[in-house]
């Protein structure tokens, strides 16, 4: 029988341990701001020209 | 169109073709042709994963959205940077690490073949039929803009793509996708610049804002809280998230573009560069339509874009109705001008309004004259601007960019569609240990026949305007609840296959009579469906535990 889940996938595979596997990892964060600021800037936008 | 733009259309085709293929490595292996040997740098990679989601029909259509109702659309994507960050911490390791070659291949190892296959098959069958709506609705358009017969059109967009793709295998579909992308960027933003100098002498950005603001299309949020409405922030936010999750995720168009990439890491950064780059793409996109509104306020614009029943209605029992339309249209336009130019805000907006007025009762007549009761002209705005306003050169550009953005999206379906018979069906059930040479030659035919069948799609759905919009929902019925199995798959070691698969089931079902009998709109159907599938499948797999003990 193979893997059966993503714990036993990941002991089964050799596994480099990455920055990227961190949830809280700059690129991401980086990108929940960016939206964040479009998001605003929308909102401020339609405020401002309407 | 002028003779230096058909060059430019003819070299733009001969480009992408030999140098697609040219780029191709290893394709005489199996791994070469489907996952270009796992050796894609991720700009590649995101690049591809970006055109394969930017359609031709979102190139027009969203410019028309913009030039209609403003930036609200851009609430659509709402959910998609999250929604690559939980797939770059889930899916794309899991697959990558996997080594699968299709997202369904993994779902036999943890679950079983019937779910593998089930999903695999649902695939297949959504994406055959897409793909000939992917052909189809540009091939509407372009036919109309340049007064071609569809079947031409269809073969157009398609002999090439189905050429590149068979031969060249994934490295063709990407090399031509990063083409594509950089043509169809290049064309939107010199647009945009001819939009600006040819706005009149004085009239600037904050101009051009004022006068679109005061319309309302700067208005992209929309936080109301209702489920019937189709685009608003939480619309986008939620059911925009699982819809981008299954898309990207579950979706083997788009993941087996992120497993061309070197590593994780190098997949994660193709997924985090639309996460980057789609809200702001789009916005480009959607402004250059409110731009191309700004534009016409100061030229006079067509009453109705889409031109193609006008000897229809002329030859009708209302032809002099429509024409006494036209010359009321023509006077509110002069007068929408002249307020615009005086800055005159009330007046503007009052001629604005009988501009919208006269444009709705144009369409009356043309719906009834022609007997399409679906007619609307949304997507033939940015084509006849294109036509009809832009320098010799520019023209064959941008027609190049629709050609780019319908041959790089159907050639990622071709692609995947191919992958996911010849994986996990040809060699899962029929043929098991047959040489990589066996399973190319079978997966190029496999190519070439979907890329038939997509076409007999396409010229049976050009003719049909209902039969695009019945593809488009058929294909959202399932999304929501292919993600719910590889949310049970990845999320918890309690789901068993029976659970996944009767979940499956069960997702699609409540999906159906959600979509059939409520009024609850496209988007949360993906939230519906992957709930479903989640509850029913821990459901089962904790009575069978019990039952069990």
């Amino acid at each position: 029988m193979g893997p059966r889940g993503l714990g036993d996938v990941a002991e089964a595979e050799h596994r480099e341990v990455s920055a990227l596997d961190h949830p809280l990892n700059s690129s991401y964060v980086r990108v929940l701001i960016i939206e964040v600021v479009l998001v605003v800037l929308l909102f401020l936008l339609g405020r401002m020209f309407r | 169109m002028h003779p230096i733009d058909w060059l430019i259309v003819v070299v733009y085709f001969v480009w992408v073709v030999t140098d697609g293929l040219r780029r191709t490595k290893n394709r005489d292996r199996i791994e070469g042709y489907f996952l270009a040997s796992r050796s894609l740098p991720w700009w590649v990679a995101g690049l591809s994963v970006m055109a394969t989601q930017l359609s031709a029909i979102t190139l027009v259509g969203t410019t028309g959205q913009g030039y209609a109702t403003g930036l609200r659309f851009i609430q659509f994507y709402f959910g998609l940077p999250l929604a690559m960050i939980l797939l770059s911490l889930t899916l794309v390791p899991f697959f990558h690490r996997a080594k699968v070659y299709t997202a369904y291949e993994y779902l036999e190892r943890r679950f079983d073949a019937r779910t593998r296959s089930l999903t695999s098959f649902l695939f297949l069958m959504s994406r055959a039929f897409s793909l000939g709506v992917v052909i189809a609705a540009p091939a509407v358009v372009i036919s109309a803009m340049l007064g071609w017969g569809i079947p031409m059109t269809v073969a157009l967009l398609s002999v090439p793509m189905v050429f590149y793709t068979a031969f060249g295998g994934v490295q063709a579909v990407a090399w031509t996708d990063v083409k594509q992308m950089v043509l169809i960027v290049f064309g939107v933003v010199a647009a945009v610049v001819v939009l600006f100098v040819a706005l009149p002498e004085g009239f600037g950005l904050r101009q051009v804002l004022a006068l679109a603001g005061s319309t309302g299309r700067l208005e992209a949020l929309d936080f109301r809280f209702d489920v019937r409405e189709t685009y608003t922030f939480w619309s986008g936010m939620i059911g925009g998230l699982f819809l981008m999750l299954s898309y990207f995720g579950c979706d083997q168009s788009q993941v087996q573009r992120y497993l061309t990439a070197k590593s994780v890491d190098e997949a994660r950064r193709s997924l985090l560069m639309s996460a980057y780059v789609k809200i702001p793409l789009q916005l480009l996109i959607l402004g250059t339509g409110v731009l191309v509104f700004v534009f016409y306020v100061f030229v006079t614009p067509p009453m109705l874009f889409n031109r193609v029943h006008d000897r229809q209605v002329a030859a009708g029992p209302r032809a002099a109705e429509y024409a006494a339309l036209q010359r009321e249209f023509d006077d509110a336009i002069g007068e929408r001008r002249e307020a615009a130019r005086l800055g005159n805000r009330n007046v503007f907006l009052a001629a604005d309004s009988r501009v919208r007025d006269i444009r709705s009762r144009a369409t009356d007549i043309v719906k009834a004259a022609t007997g399409d009761d679906r007619y609307t002209d949304v997507n033939y705005v940015f084509p006849t601007f294109i036509t009809t306003q832009l320098p010799v050169g520019l023209v064959g550009l941008m027609i190049a960019a629709i050609f780019a953005a319908a041959m790089s999206t159907a050639a990622g379906e071709l692609s995947a569609l191919s992958s996911a018979t010849v994986i996990d069906f040809y060699r899962r059930h029929l043929v098991q240990n047959a040489t990589d040479r066996h399973y190319l030659s079978v997966s190029k035919v496999a190519t070439a026949a979907w890329g038939v069948f997509a076409c007999i799609v396409a010229l049976y759905a050009a003719d049909q305007g209902s039969l695009i919009e019945v593809v488009n929902r058929y294909g959202s019925l399932f999304y929501g609840s292919i993600l719910g199995v590889f949310l049970l798959a990845v999320l918890t070691r309690r789901a068993t296959a029976t659970g996944a698969f009767w979940g499956l089931i069960s997702g699609m079902a409540v999906v159906v009579l959600v979509a059939f009998w409520t009024p609850v709109a496209f988007l949360w159907h993906n939230l519906i469906g992957a709930v479903t599938v989640v509850v029913i499948g821990l459901s089962i797999a904790a009575f069978s535990k019990t039952g069990g003990s």
